[in-house]
């Protein structure tokens, strides 16, 4: 009795089963495929980002470097001086803009 | 070791998608594609978000692919991900819950086949599939599982999260309940 009602049943479900739109394969296949590029873009941008603290810290060494020098020099060129320290604070406002920037970007992606 | 693809066993796939072939991961999509649809349709009842869950449940699926262990078969840990992300639509969203009529796996036109057959096949199936929306997204989800998939109730029970009684007795009620629908609306031969 169970056995005649579980193969009715079975006969009435097995054609039941719906399909998806066949476009669906690749709307998937697609939506992979551009996480992939999305996550390995992040990952090289993020890597980017680090490689572009190097010039900077090169700058931040030289800074000093160059402070021993004027002050050994009895700041002779202190025009010279000032220009340098306007220009490594332009460059650090520079780059900490684009790294704001690219920080906020990539917690949107 | 490069094996061609039709004769590859699902677990070799899987290594293949993991070492980086996307390409093997649409064998999982062409068979898994028509019972996640079935499933996803159960729970949410609307055949647009059928269609967008199962879509984010194979993303999410390939994505996790690391963390299947090959302990179930594949299919049930795939149907689980189709449950859970179904349910999250559906609670995060208020979905349509409205009857629309799907689209059926197409069989090509054989001339063995009769027209007449086909569309009374066509409105029998049209039926069951309104009596099973009409029924409790739980029941009707154990009753496919169970017949359409050939699922044990244990394995039914690792899909779902219930326990093996609960879905013995589901599978209960969704018969009783789908034979009282189907016999008001359905004539047996």
């Amino acid at each position: 009795m169970k056995k005649n009602e579980d193969s009715t049943f079975k006969i009435l479900l097995s054609g039941a089963k719906l399909s998806g739109n066949e476009r669906l394969k690749s709307r998937i296949l697609n939506q992979i495929e551009v996480e992939n590029a999305l996550k390995s873009n992040k990952a090289l941008r993020q890597s980017s980002t680090k490689g572009n603290l190097t010039p900077f810290w090169m700058l931040y060494a030289v800074f000093p470097l160059a402070g021993v020098y004027f002050i050994n020099t009895g700041f002779e060129n202190a025009p010279i001086l000032f220009m340098l320290l306007l220009t490594s604070i332009v460059c650090c406002a520079f780059w900490a803009i684009t790294y704001i920037d690219d920080k906020r970007k990539m917690r949107k992606t | 070791m490069n094996l061609p693809a039709d004769t590859m066993s699902e677990k070799q796939k899987i290594e293949a998608i993991l070492a980086g072939s996307i390409d093997e991961f649409g064998y999982f999509v062409d068979t898994y594609r028509d019972m996640a649809i079935t499933i996803s349709f159960r729970i949410c009842g609307n055949t647009q978000d059928a269609e967008d869950i199962v879509q984010n449940a194979f993303v999410k699926a390939y994505h996790s692919l690391a963390s299947f262990r090959g302990k179930s078969k594949f299919s049930s840990w795939f149907y689980r991900i189709v449950y859970n992300t179904s349910l999250n639509a559906v609670r995060n969203k208020n979905t349509n819950k409205e009857y629309i009529d799907f689209q059926y796996p197409t069989k090509k036109a054989t001339q063995d086949l009769d027209a007449l057959q086909t569309i009374e096949e066509h409105e029998r199936n049209k039926m069951i599939n309104a009596a099973m929306s009409k029924l409790h997204p739980s029941e009707s989800m154990v009753l496919t599982l169970y017949y359409m998939e050939d699922f044990s109730t244990k394995e039914i029970a690792n899909i779902t999260g219930l326990s093996k009684a609960n879905v013995k007795i589901k599978l209960h009620r969704g018969r009783q309940n789908l034979s009282n629908l189907l016999s008001k609306t359905l004539v047996f031969d």
